[in-house]
C-alpha cells in the first residue's frame, strides 16, 4: 500500500514537472501605484485600468505592441460619421457564471455617464444609444452624440460590466468585488497590502499559463528595490533612477527598459492678466530651459527629449516638429520684448511623488528660469493635493506628464488645448485656460473627418501649429519605463507600451 | 556662575560647539563660498559632485555638491541658520505664551487654572511632530514663521506647566503675602515677586526644548512638509541624502547628519549644565 503512494507520488510529480513546462504557479509583481478601486470605472488611471485589464474584458483590446485586437466584440466597422457596428463574441461568460449579452454592453455605457461611479464620464457623454440591428442581439450599432473619430481606439480601456450583478449589489460592493470575463478572477484585496487573483480556466481565449498572480502594494521606490533584491517578488516597476547602477550590478536582476508612452511638459497660465498670454513669453520660457541637462543630471539620461507631447506611436505625431534650441540670451531678448525686461515672478507646482524625480525636476527648471530673470517660487506637494489644483485650473506654471491612452493626438487635445467648455467636456484639463480659436475649430473639425489619411494629416497639422507656432505648451522630455525582473524565478517578461500589468501579454511561460 | 562653568568641561565643551554653529549660521552670507538658497547661482553641471579630497572633488566644494548642485557645506551654513532661528523663534513664542498661561492658572486658581490646564492637556495629548504636520498641511503655505507657529501651537504647554508649578509654590511664601498685605496689584504683584522667583526653572525647560525645537524642525523638513524645497535645511538634506546612501554617494547625508547631531549635542551640554547650576539640590550633592 505504501509502495502504491509513493509510486502515485512520483506518478503526480512527473506530471507536475511536464506541466510546468506550459504553466507558472505564481508570479509576485511589486506595484508602484497601487489600484485605488476595484471598479473598473471608477478610475481611468493606469494604474487601475493596468489591474482591471486582468479581470475584465473591453470590446477591443491592445497587445505587447499596442496594436488594437478583437476583445468581446470580434469585429467592427463604422458605419457613418456617428454610427459603429460591432458583432459581439457568443459564448462568454462573467465569472459569476452568467452569460455575457448586448444588454451589458449597453448597461455599461449607460452606467459610464453615472458621475457618482465613473471617471470615464467624456466617453460615457459622447455615446446617444447602444441598439441591437435588426432584432440581432449579436450585432450591435452603437451611436455617438457627435462624430469622434478614434471612438473605437478607446475601447480597450472601457471594461465591459455584468448588468444583473452590478445592479444587484451595492455600489460598495461592486466596487471591492470585481466579478469580469477576464482571464484572471477576483480572490482578495487587502488595500494597503496586495491583491490576489487565480487564473479563469474557462477564459474564452484559453487558460491562462501563470495560475496565480499577486500584487504587492510597494509605493517607496527604495523598499520595492530591496524587496526584488531578496526575491520576495518576482517582477518590479519603476527602478528608482538613484540606485539604477546598484540594480544593473546585480546579478539576479535582469534590467527591462522601453522609452515611455508619457511625454512630459509644462503648462503655462494663459489668460489676459497673466505674462505667459504673450506667446513671446512662453517662447522664453521654453528657449531658457536646457532640457538636455535635465535629462541628463537630473533624469540620469533616462529619459530623451520630445518637441509635443504626443509619443511616436500616436495617430497625429509629426516627426517634423523640431524643439526651439535653448538660448537664454535669446529668452532675454524675447522677455525685454514683451515688456518684462527685468523677468517676473511666478509660482511653478509640481508633483513630489507622481513621476520619477518630479520634484528635483521642477527644482532645476526654476533654477534655469532663474537665470534669464524668471523668479520662479517652486510649490511641491504630493500629488493628493496637486492633482484637485489643476483641475480646479489653480496653476500658473505646473509640470505634467500625458500620454494618450487611444493612441490619438485629437483627443489628447481635446481635453488639453481645446477652449474650457464643461457642457460639451472640452479642456477639461486645459488648467492653464488655453483659448485659441484656430485650434478649437482645427480641433473641432478633426473629429469629423472620416477618411483616415486626411485625419492623420489634419491631426499633424494641428500638432504643429500648436507647438511650433502657438507655444501652448512646453514639452520637455518622454520617460523611460522600467522594470526588473528576479532572475531565479525564470520568468520571461515583456513590457506593454501603456504599463499595464496585463498578465496574459506581459509574462510568458 | 563663570567660574562653575569654566570648571565643568563638558559644559565649555557644548558652548564651543554651539558657539561655532552660532557664528557660522550668522556668518553664512560672508564664509559660505556659495549662496544655496539663491537658484541664479547654481548650476546643473555641478550636481553629486564628491567631497574635494576624492577623485573628481572639485573646489570651491570643500564637502561636494547634491543633486541639485548646492555646495553641502555652504547649504549647512544656511541650514543651520534655519534651524536656529526656528528654535528660538518657537523658544520665545511658545515660552512667552506658555509663561503668561502659567503664571494665569498658578497665581488666580480656580476657574481660569481649570481652563488653562485642560486647554494645556488637550494640546499636549497630540504629538507634536502629528500637530504640527496638521497646521502645516492645513496652512498650505511655507515659511520660517508658519513653522514656528505651528510648533509652538503645543510646544508652550511645557512651559505653561512648569511655570504653574513654580508660581504655586512661590504663591504661599511669606513674602508674597507681605506684598499683598501692604497693598500691592495683583499684576505687580505677579511681575514684580512672583516671576522673577519661577524663572529659573523655565530657563532650563527653555535650554532642553531649544534643543529638541532643533530636532523637531529637522524632523519636519524631512517629511518635507517644512520649508521649501528651494530652501533646505539640515532635515531636508538628510532626506535628499536618503536617496543617494545605497548609490554610494554618502557625503549627501552624512555631512548634515554630523552638523545636526552636533548642534543638539552642544545645546543639550549647555542645557545639562545649567540645570545643574540652577537646581541647589543637585549642585550640593556635586559638592559645589
Amino acid at each position: 500500500m505504501r509502495k502504491l503512494g509513493l509510486l502515485l507520488l512520483v506518478f503526480g510529480l512527473s506530471l507536475g514537472v511536464a506541466a510546468g513546462a506550459q504553466t507558472i504557479e505564481k508570479v509576485v509583481i511589486g506595484l508602484s501605484a497601487p489600484p485605488r478601486t476595484m471598479d473598473p470605472h471608477g478610475s481611468d488611471a493606469d494604474s487601475n485600468l493596468s489591474i482591471m485589464s486582468n479581470i475584465f474584458d473591453g470590446l477591443a483590446r491592445r497587445d505587447v505592441d499596442g496594436k488594437l485586437l478583437p476583445g468581446l466584440a470580434v469585429s467592427w466597422e463604422r458605419v457613418d460619421a456617428v454610427t459603429w457596428r460591432f458583432r459581439l463574441r457568443k459564448g462568454v461568460k462573467f465569472h459569476n457564471g452568467n452569460d455575457f449579452t448586448w444588454e451589458d454592453v449597453a448597461f455599461t455605457f449607460q452606467r459610464l455617464k453615472d458621475p457618482e461611479v465613473s471617471e470615464f464620464l467624456a466617453t460615457g457623454n459622447l455615446v446617444k444609444s447602444v441598439e441591437p440591428v435588426d432584432g440581432d442581439p449579436w450585432t450591435i450599432d452603437i451611436v455617438t452624440t457627435r462624430p469622434v473619430a478614434w471612438f473605437v481606439q478607446n475601447l480597450h480601456q472601457i471594461f465591459i460590466m455584468d448588468k444583473e450583478s452590478t445592479e444587484a449589489r451595492s455600489r460598495g460592493e461592486v466596487a471591492s468585488y470585481p466579478i469580469g470575463t477576464g482571464p484572471y478572477k477576483f480572490v482578495e484585496w487587502i488595500r494597503g497590502d496586495h491583491l490576489t487573483l487565480v487564473a479563469n480556466e474557462d477564459y474564452w481565449g484559453g487558460p491562462p499559463p501563470v495560475k496565480k498572480v499577486i500584487f504587492k502594494e510597494i509605493v517607496d521606490s527604495f523598499t520595492r528595490l530591496a524587496a526584488i533584491e531578496t526575491g520576495t517578488v518576482d517582477i518590479i516597476q519603476d527602478i528608482p533612477l538613484e540606485l539604477f547602477d546598484r540594480a544593473k550590478a546585480n546579478p539576479n536582476l535582469s534590467i527591462i527598459t522601453r522609452p515611455a508612452r508619457r511625454g512630459m511638459f509644462l503648462g503655462m497660465k494663459q489668460t489676459p492678466d497673466y505674462p505667459m498670454h504673450d506667446v513671446r513669453v512662453r517662447k522664453a520660457i521654453y528657449m531658457a530651459i536646457n532640457v538636455q541637462e535635465l535629462i541628463d543630471k537630473v533624469m540620469f539620461g533616462h529619459a530623451s527629449p520630445a518637441a509635443q507631447i504626443a509619443d511616436p506611436p500616436t495617430v497625429g505625431y509629426n516627426p517634423e516638429i523640431k524643439r526651439f534650441p535653448y538660448d537664454p540670451e535669446e529668452a532675454k531678448r524675447l522677455l525685454a520684448e514683451a515688456g518684462y525686461p527685468n523677468g517676473f515672478s511666478v509660482t511653478l507646482k509640481a508633483p513630489t511623488d507622481r513621476y520619477p524625480r518630479d520634484e528635483e525636476t521642477a527644482e532645476a527648471i526654476a533654477k534655469q528660469l532663474a537665470k534669464v530673470g524668471i523668479k520662479v517660487t517652486l510649490d511641491a506637494k504630493p500629488k493628493a493635493m496637486y492633482f484637485p489644483e489643476v483641475t480646479h485650473h489653480d496653476v500658473e506654471l505646473y509640470y505634467l506628464g500625458w500620454f494618450d491612452g487611444a493612441y490619438s493626438a485629437m483627443r489628447t487635445f481635446t481635453k488639453l488645448v481645446h477652449s474650457y467648455d464643461k457642457e460639451r467636456g472640452y479642456g477639461l484639463f486645459n488648467a492653464g485656460d488655453i483659448s485659441d480659436k484656430l485650434l478649437d475649430y482645427l480641433i473641432e473639425q478633426s473629429d469629423t473627418i472620416v477618411d483616415p489619411e486626411l485625419y492623420v494629416e489634419w491631426s499633424q497639422m494641428t500638432n504643429r501649429i500648436a507647438f511650433e507656432w502657438k507655444v501652448v505648451y512646453i514639452p520637455l522630455f518622454y520617460l523611460e519605463d522600467s522594470y526588473a525582473v528576479y532572475k531565479p524565478s525564470g520568468i520571461k517578461f515583456t513590457p506593454r507600451p501603456d504599463t499595464w500589468m496585463t498578465i496574459v501579454d506581459v509574462i510568458q511561460p | 556662575m563663570l567660574r562653575h562653568f569654566l570648571r565643568d568641561p563638558s559644559a565649555v565643551a557644548g558652548a564651543t560647539i554651539l558657539l561655532i554653529f552660532v557664528l557660522g549660521a550668522l556668518l553664512a552670507p560672508v564664509i559660505a563660498p556659495q549662496n544655496p538658497y539663491d537658484l541664479e547661482a547654481l548650476s546643473l553641471a555641478d550636481s553629486l559632485k564628491p567631497p574635494i579630497w576624492m577623485e573628481g572633488g572639485e573646489s570651491p566644494f570643500l564637502l561636494g555638491t547634491d543633486e541639485q548642485g548646492r555646495d553641502i557645506l555652504s547649504t549647512i551654513l544656511y541650514g543651520c541658520r534655519t534651524s536656529l532661528t526656528v528654535a528660538f523663534g518657537v523658544v520665545l513664542v511658545a515660552g512667552t505664551f506658555g509663561m503668561l498661561m502659567g503664571l494665569l492658572a498658578g497665581f488666580y486658581g480656580g476657574f481660569i487654572d481649570a481652563i488653562v490646564m485642560r486647554s494645556a492637556d488637550v494640546f499636549y495629548s497630540f504629538s507634536t511632530t502629528l500637530m504640527a504636520i496638521l497646521v502645516l498641511g492645513l496652512l498650505k503655505q511655507k515659511g520660517v514663521l508658519v513653522l514656528i507657529l505651528a510648533i509652538s501651537l503645543t510646544d508652550w504647554v511645557r512651559y505653561a506647566r512648569t511655570l504653574r508649578g513654580a508660581v504655586l509654590a512661590v504663591k504661599e511664601e511669606d513674602y508674597i503675602s507681605a506684598a499683598r498685605a501692604v497693598g500691592a496689584s495683583g499684576v505687580r504683584v505677579i511681575f514684580r515677586h512672583v516671576l522673577p522667583n519661577a524663572i529659573p526653572p523655565l530657563l532650563v525647560v527653555a535650554a532642553v526644548d531649544f534643543g529638541v525645537v532643533i530636532m523637531l524642525e529637522a524632523t519636519l523638513s524631512f517629511l518635507g512638509v517644512g520649508l521649501p524645497v528651494t530652501q533646505p535645511s539640515l532635515g531636508m538634506m538628510i532626506s535628499i541624502g536618503r536617496k543617494y546612501v545605497y548609490a554610494g554617494k554618502w557625503w549627501l547625508i552624512v555631512f548634515p547628519g554630523i552638523a545636526l547631531t552636533s548642534i543638539v549635542v552642544g545645546v543639550n551640554l549647555v542645557a545639562d549644565w545649567l540645570r545643574e547650576e540652577i537646581n541647589p539640590r543637585i549642585r550640593r550633592r556635586l559638592g559645589r
